[in-house]
């Protein structure tokens, strides 16, 4: 018995947290996310863009009661869900305004947006990226990146943090680049797919279980850099980049 | 005006704002390097080339980070950098006796015998935890900003200061 | 949590209201726990204790006579990098296609087969309006195309210090390390590591440095690390570089 109402409890804490969210009406925009360490994007059927708070919403202190967050580039919380949002045309800019570490923001975002991410802070978390068919710019420092039932284009880098993806298929519509610098790139893509793989690697190794075919260069030779080639994989399509400078590429079908 | 705004105000030329971060911020970069390095000379040399650094790096500030973050690691990688071009006095700073900054200006909160044993133990502890000690428990930072300084996460920190209070315990005690 | 961790977790006042209420019970009904933490609140109180020092004034007067020395000192050329709005764009490709069009006069005869008109308004209406994978292939196309042709240079230039995405800098990066081995390339590149800040971009013209193999990156690279508070990343990569360059890997 005590289980049970602490169970209908949990349900009604679990509901209010659902309440805390933001949205923007329209199907099309661009999506600017600055700086907000804890970022999950989904894909949505919605024509509307949604924030919402991955659980609790950070409380501030008990001494701040009849303050405002303030931040020297002027920004304050205008979304009641501690971040600011400004609007320019149709695009949309959300940024973290407490140097707290802070809540994951949770974004449902309908196909027409293109997403732009921006992360430079030691305390940015793993970005997850799953069922997002907008294209997508990402600028990451810390973050691992993890993607899953994604289609490009894209462009994504992160300096420290590894890449991993899992494509539902490649869009021919524009290049895909995934590039870390210190950690490994891990990719798998459908076994029709068609692209030209451009696999570079300063001191690590690619590994995959894909027949590439290699095209040979204007000369006559067949390029034996493993440090920097293009496999095509299908006969060839939208241009697809891999790269790592100190760790492994792995390619893989699914 | 906070330190970001004044660091803007330097970003934007206006040199002069630079004396009221100065004025701000030289005692406890100072004492950083003191509780480091245990040379008071030394120390006011490091800071000087911290607030130069400021000025020559005033482009790379960027206004939404952590203007006392920023200045620490500045001050940490010029304290690095000393080390490095300095490799073979490095082993000698320990058998400097510290006596001299014993009767500083601080005797008041804690008496002289006391002090004497944290500075042996903080000598005795590793570089890491010293420097967690600190950021952390000297100068004030918070988790987040000690993980930008060091450059470790923020849970990464977490687990230093636990590890660094352990290891001065058993120093303090030990010594 | 293990004992210890449990005493440090108290002092650092980490614990929850009933963990902490867990704790003082179980302080009392346990005397070794209660000495152990008895001597981690000695000791760190001990610590907490320790007072601030006060530098010699010479230290602030040092720095005031530098800072005036700095005040008085002309102000070096602005560098601060904006982005390019398409208006002001315009005014760069109709200055590119300008330039264009009266070098093209001078040098009817020249050997070349770049075409000036390959920077036509179509071109620079994507790299400067575009979504982020049109810029990207916009650049990546005109670099596969053409040779080496300083109007393409500039636009690639451009783009390299004012696209408002880092990765579409990085790709104008490495479009333009296609032609490294050319001397103007290379200044250009080394300039742009010494002003543009983003760590990502400043790595990938390192590595495209490097692949010249000649002292000029070296010396550059050195001289980089001799000055500058660098990032971590970028100082590990400058090293590494020079590393290579003197074949030591």
């Amino acid at each position: 018995m005590k289980n049970l109402i602490l169970y209908i409890c949990l349900l009604g804490f679990i509901q209010m947290q659902a309440q805390e969210s933001y949205t923007i009406d329209g199907a099309s925009g661009e999506l600017y996310i600055h700086e907000i360490n804890k970022v999950t994007l989904v894909g949505s059927n919605e024509s509307k863009l949604t924030v919402e708070v991955d659980g609790k919403l950070y409380e501030t202190p008990e001494k701040s009661k009849g303050l405002k967050l303030i931040n020297p580039a002027g920004y304050s919380d205008n979304t009641g869900i501690g971040l600011h949002v400004s609007k320019d045309g149709n695009s949309y800019s959300f940024r973290r305004i407490s140097n707290k570490k802070g809540n994951r923001y949770i974004f449902h975002v309908p196909k027409g947006y293109h997403v732009h991410y921006e992360s430079s802070s030691y305390n940015a978390g793993t970005l997850h990226i799953n069922d997002v068919e907008a294209e997508l710019d990402v600028s990451a420092n810390y973050n691992r990146v993890e993607l899953s039932g994604v289609t490009g284009p894209m462009a994504i880098h992160s300096v420290y943090g590894g890449i991993e993806a899992k494509f539902s298929s490649v869009s021919q519509e524009g290049p895909i680049s995934l590039y870390s610098v210190y950690s490994d790139v891990d990719v798998s893509v459908p076994a029709n797919t068609k692209a030209n793989f451009n696999l570079k690697v300063s001191y690590g190794d690619v590994f995959s279980d894909i027949d590439l075919s290699y095209p040979q260069s204007e000369d006559g030779f067949k390029h034996l850099n493993a440090k920097k080639f293009t496999g095509l994989m299908n006969g060839g399509g939208v241009d697809f980049t891999l790269k790592s400078g100190y760790n492994n590429v792995y390619l893989r079908k699914q | 005006m906070t330190d970001s705004e004044l660091m803007a105000k330097v970003k934007q030329g206006e040199l002069r704002f630079m004396s009221d971060i100065f004025n701000r911020h030289h005692v406890s970069i100072y004492n950083y390097f003191k509780k480091m390095t245990g040379r008071p000379s030394l120390s006011e040399d490091l800071t000087q080339t911290v607030f130069e650094k400021v000025i020559r790096s005033k482009h790379a500030y960027n206004e939404q980070s952590a203007f006392k973050a920023w200045l620490f690691k500045m001050a940490k990688n010029s304290l690095m950098d000393h080390y490095r071009s300095n490799k073979k006095m490095q082993i000698t700073y320990d058998k400097i006796p510290e006596q001299v900054s014993f009767y500083d200006d601080d005797s008041e909160k804690l008496d002289p015998d006391l002090k004497a044993k944290v500075h042996n133990a903080l000598k005795r502890i590793k570089h890491e935890h010293k420097e967690i000690l600190i950021l952390t428990r000297f100068e004030n930072l918070q988790y987040a900003e000690a993980a930008a300084v060091v450059g470790i996460s923020e849970n990464a920190v977490k687990a230093r200061v636990f590890r660094a209070i352990k290891s001065f315990k058993e120093a303090y005690y030990n010594s | 949590m293990e004992r210890e961790e449990k005493i440090i977790a108290y002092l650092l006042n980490e614990l929850n209201t009933e963990e902490r209420a867990d704790f003082e019970s179980a302080m009392h009904a346990d005397p070794e726990l209660k000495q152990a933490f008895l001597s981690y609140q000695t000791s760190l109180s001990s610590l907490d204790k320790l007072a601030a020092e006060t530098p010699s004034i010479e230290l602030k007067r040092k720095f005031e006579s530098f800072l005036k020395n700095e005040i008085a000192k002309p102000q070096a050329h602005q560098n601060n990098l904006r982005i390019l709005s398409p208006l002001k764009w315009m005014g760069v490709a109709a200055s590119i296609l300008l330039a264009g069009f009266f070098l093209n006069q001078f040098i009817q005869d020249a050997p070349t087969n770049s075409d000036f008109n390959t920077i036509n308004p179509e071109w620079i209406q994507t790299v400067s309006t575009g979504k982020t994978s049109e810029r990207i292939q916009a650049i990546h196309e005109i670099t596969d195309k053409n040779d080496l042709d300083p109007t393409i240079l500039k636009a690639i230039e451009e783009v390299m210090y004012n696209d408002q995405s880092s990765n579409v800098r990085l790709a104008a990066v490495e479009s333009l390390g296609q032609y490294v081995h050319q001397s103007e390339v290379q200044l250009m590149l080394i300039e742009a590591l010494q002003k543009i800040e983003t760590p990502i971009i400043k790595i990938e013209i390192i590595n495209t440095l490097t692949q010249n193999k000649d002292d000029k990156a070296k010396d550059t690279f050195e001289a980089m690390l001799a000055k500058n508070d660098l990032n971590d990343a970028v100082r590990n990569e400058l090293h590494t570089n020079i590393r290579k360059l003197e074949n030591i890997y």
